[in-house]
């Protein structure tokens, strides 16, 4: 199945080649210039993977993280910074991203690490349909 | 090296330089990142075109500007990164104002872009040439545009120019946006006691442009204690 990811970058530039890249490779690509325009595509699409820049202008990657994993926490993020530091790792770690890779990324890396996030994310959205059901049959008392 | 000159390094001169060279550095990753995308683009286009010719020529050419485009920014990112680092070579120097003020606010592009404000500088006719430590000049010239930054809407733009007024070389800054009351004060507090004694500045505003303009002493000695 296609992974259907969105990439989140304030460099235009560099998104455009990557989601190109990404394409060919078969994957179903989004892009968004801001993390605001990203809450909203969110919003209207359903993702798989969300790639995300740490540092963009008004809303840092960190905190659109907090934000989108409070909307859809079955939606992994894969953050992209310049300059990855152990902090940073371990904050986004807490806040529930994936994975943290740092520019210029290597896009084979970048690629697996985008197939085992779908993985991840079928599981946790069976998961959640199980305890659905699961509700529903004990409220019913089936 | 002075006592006085050693604190005003403590007090604020060493988190300037790495707040200065973090944005640097990011900014020179980032072009790194997209040359490595345009590259790795060029390679799927080659290997593309070996199942299924021709080659896209103009594609190619498209993408090679583009790196190239990123190599010039990644090598004005490093010149500028250059003399920011040979700016404490001696301990007063001549220096444009124009060109300092120019290389203060390149050097802090990532965090103006962050809070989404754009600088805008118009150099002006003729030179304005300032007696002053380029390094301290440089931390005084940010120390003034963060201030501005601070007081200032998100998506706003802000004009800083030079010129010489009374004999004394000034810098102004100008927007359109709503500054909040009492910045120049505000600004003038930022700057450190021990800077504001290496470099003195006269805050005034031009209350029909409501110009926040900074008077520079143009000074005839080794302003160093």
């Amino acid at each position: 199945m296609n992974e259907k990811v969105l990439i989140v970058d304030d460099e235009l530039e560099f998104i455009d080649a990557l989601a190109e890249r990404m394409s060919a490779r078969g994957m179903d690509v989004t892009k968004s210039g801001s993390a605001a325009d990203a809450l909203d595509e969110v919003k209207k699409k359903g993702f798989d993977v969300v790639v995300l820049d740490l540092q963009m202008p008004e809303m840092d990657g960190l905190e659109a993280l907090k934000i989108l994993k409070a909307q859809k926490p079955e939606i992994q993020v894969i953050l992209l910074t310049g300059h990855a530091t152990v902090e940073k790792g371990i904050e986004a770690m807490k806040l529930g991203a994936m994975d943290l890779l740092e520019k210029p990324a290597d896009l084979s890396v970048l690629t697996e690490k985008i197939h085992k996030a779908q993985a991840k994310k079928m599981i946790l959205v069976e998961k959640k349909a199980e305890k659905r059901i699961q509700d529903i049959m004990e409220t019913k008392a089936w | 090296m002075t006592q006085s000159v050693e604190k005003l390094i403590q007090e604020g001169g060493v988190g300037y330089f790495g707040a200065m060279t973090a944005s640097v550095s990011h900014e020179i990753k980032n072009c790194l990142a997209i040359m490595n995308e345009n590259a790795g683009l060029m390679t799927d286009l080659i290997l593309l075109s070996q199942q299924r010719p021709p080659l896209d020529l103009e594609r190619i050419q498209s993408i090679t500007e583009r790196i190239t485009g990123q190599i010039h920014r990644a090598d004005t990112i490093l010149k500028n990164l250059n003399v920011f680092s040979h700016s404490m070579d001696k301990p007063v120097q001549p220096v444009d104002l124009s060109q300092a003020v120019q290389l203060a606010a390149s050097l802090g592009r990532r965090i103006s872009e962050n809070r989404r404000i754009t600088v805008q500088h118009q150099p002006p006719e003729k030179p304005v040439e300032v007696t002053a430590p380029f390094f301290f000049l440089l931390y005084l010239i940010w120390t003034i545009l963060e201030g501005a930054l601070d007081a200032m809407p998100s998506g706003s733009t802000l004009d800083i120019t030079c010129s010489e007024k009374k004999g004394l070389p000034v810098i102004s800054l100008f927007s359109k946006a709503v500054i909040k009351p009492g910045i120049e004060k505000a600004m003038t507090l930022t700057a450190s006691q021990h800077l504001l004694t290496l470099i003195p500045v006269e805050v005034a505003v031009d209350s029909t442009t409501t110009e926040l303009i900074f008077g520079l002493p143009r000074p005839t000695h080794n302003p160093l204690p």
